[in-house]
């Protein structure tokens, strides 16, 4: 989880992620960062994200992109 | 070509797995893409990649999905312009997006433009005290479109609908200085989130410029924000208002768009 934190504040250090409890309906994580996510994503868990899984759910909180890594054989 | 989102995602899929030259420049949900599809997007399907065109007023406004360069410039040749610019953006972080659009760049683009990100937590400037700021009303959508019509590059500038001005009108996300009745200058701060606005436009009429009027809408639009606002813009790279923005406080948060053109046929 702390990887997901870290890469989080990488790309929007702007943001307080803990106040929010829907990243991308609050507006942390537009289409753009979603793009930097998945990226960062795949290159750090070395995982391929099924482009069906890139819905605005599954990037809401930090449990749900672990699942998405965990669904997409990552280890979290 | 008919094809519905989810064949087209399930293909690009397929083209990914396993394959490390994989080339895409979009990152669309199944919702996103469904949309598209019904506003009318076209699709181009080749055995190894797939393209998306959305037909905007002067340009084709192009997605893809390919297996490689090689399959990325044989589906290009394909494509039927009439007349239009094929414009392509390649947005991400430095430098896996450098790589992309150089690798576009070598199926046939050039870099038309380059813009990066800003952000800024709660922005403030001095608001001169000899201008006002009212908030646009409605009747004046056109007015305001032929604005920016004839102030920005409609080939990355993403000019509003109407009806999309009419909203941000509704909203009072429009400012605008208003000098002897006509309209001098406007910004339209878009309200993304509750803790988020995009500057989408600053502009002020070139027959205006001198008097303070960019100031005072950026100090009425910054004025509307909590502490914990944080907002936002993308600016050209050949743009000297960046360094405007970062004397008020905006830092480049690393993303950026390259804004790739096809070559030839326009």
């Amino acid at each position: 989880m702390k990887r997901i934190c870290d890469l989080l504040q990488e790309l929007r250090p702007e943001f307080d992620y803990r106040e929010s409890k829907d990243f991308a309906r609050d507006g942390y994580l537009d289409s753009f960062d979603l793009i930097s996510l998945v990226t960062m994503l795949e290159e750090n868990y070395g995982i391929l994200i099924d482009a069906l899984d890139i819905v605005p759910s599954s990037f809401a909180s930090v449990e749900t992109i672990a699942e998405v890594v965990r669904k997409n054989g990552g280890k979290v | 070509m008919s094809m519905s989102a989810e064949e087209l995602l399930t293909n690009a899929g397929s083209l990914r797995r396993g394959n490390p030259v994989y080339m895409s420049n979009v990152l669309l949900t199944k919702p996103q893409l469904e949309t598209k599809l019904s506003e009318g997007a076209k699709v181009l399907q080749t055995d190894d990649a797939a393209l998306l065109f959305e037909d905007e007023e002067c340009l084709l406004r192009l997605s893809f999905w390919a297996r490689d360069e090689a399959s990325l410039g044989e589906a290009l040749r394909r494509i039927k312009r009439h007349g239009k610019a094929v414009i392509t953006d390649v947005v991400g972080r430095d430098p896996s997006a450098e790589e992309l659009a150089d690798a576009v760049a070598r199926c046939g683009f050039a870099l038309y433009s380059k813009f990066v990100r800003m952000t800024c937590r709660h922005p403030k400037i001095a608001a001169p005290t000899d201008v006002t700021v009212c908030r646009a009303k409605p009747g004046e959508e056109h007015a305001i479109i032929e604005m920016l019509q004839g102030e920005f590059d409609p080939l990355f500038s993403h000019i509003p609908r109407e009806s999309e001005i009419a909203d941000a009108v509704r909203e009072g996300e429009i400012g605008v200085v208003r000098d002897d009745r006509k309209m001098a200058g406007l910004a339209y701060f878009e309200r993304t989130s509750e803790v988020c606005r995009v500057l989408r436009y600053l502009l002020v009429d070139t027959a205006y410029r001198g008097r303070h009027y960019g100031a005072a809408l950026l100090a009425d639009g910054f004025g509307t924000m909590s502490p914990k606002t944080i907002c936002t813009l993308w600016i050209g790279t050949y743009n000297r208002t960046q360094t405007l923005y970062e004397r008020i406080g905006f830092q480049r948060d690393g993303t950026v768009d390259y804004i790739m053109k096809l070559k030839g046929g326009h």
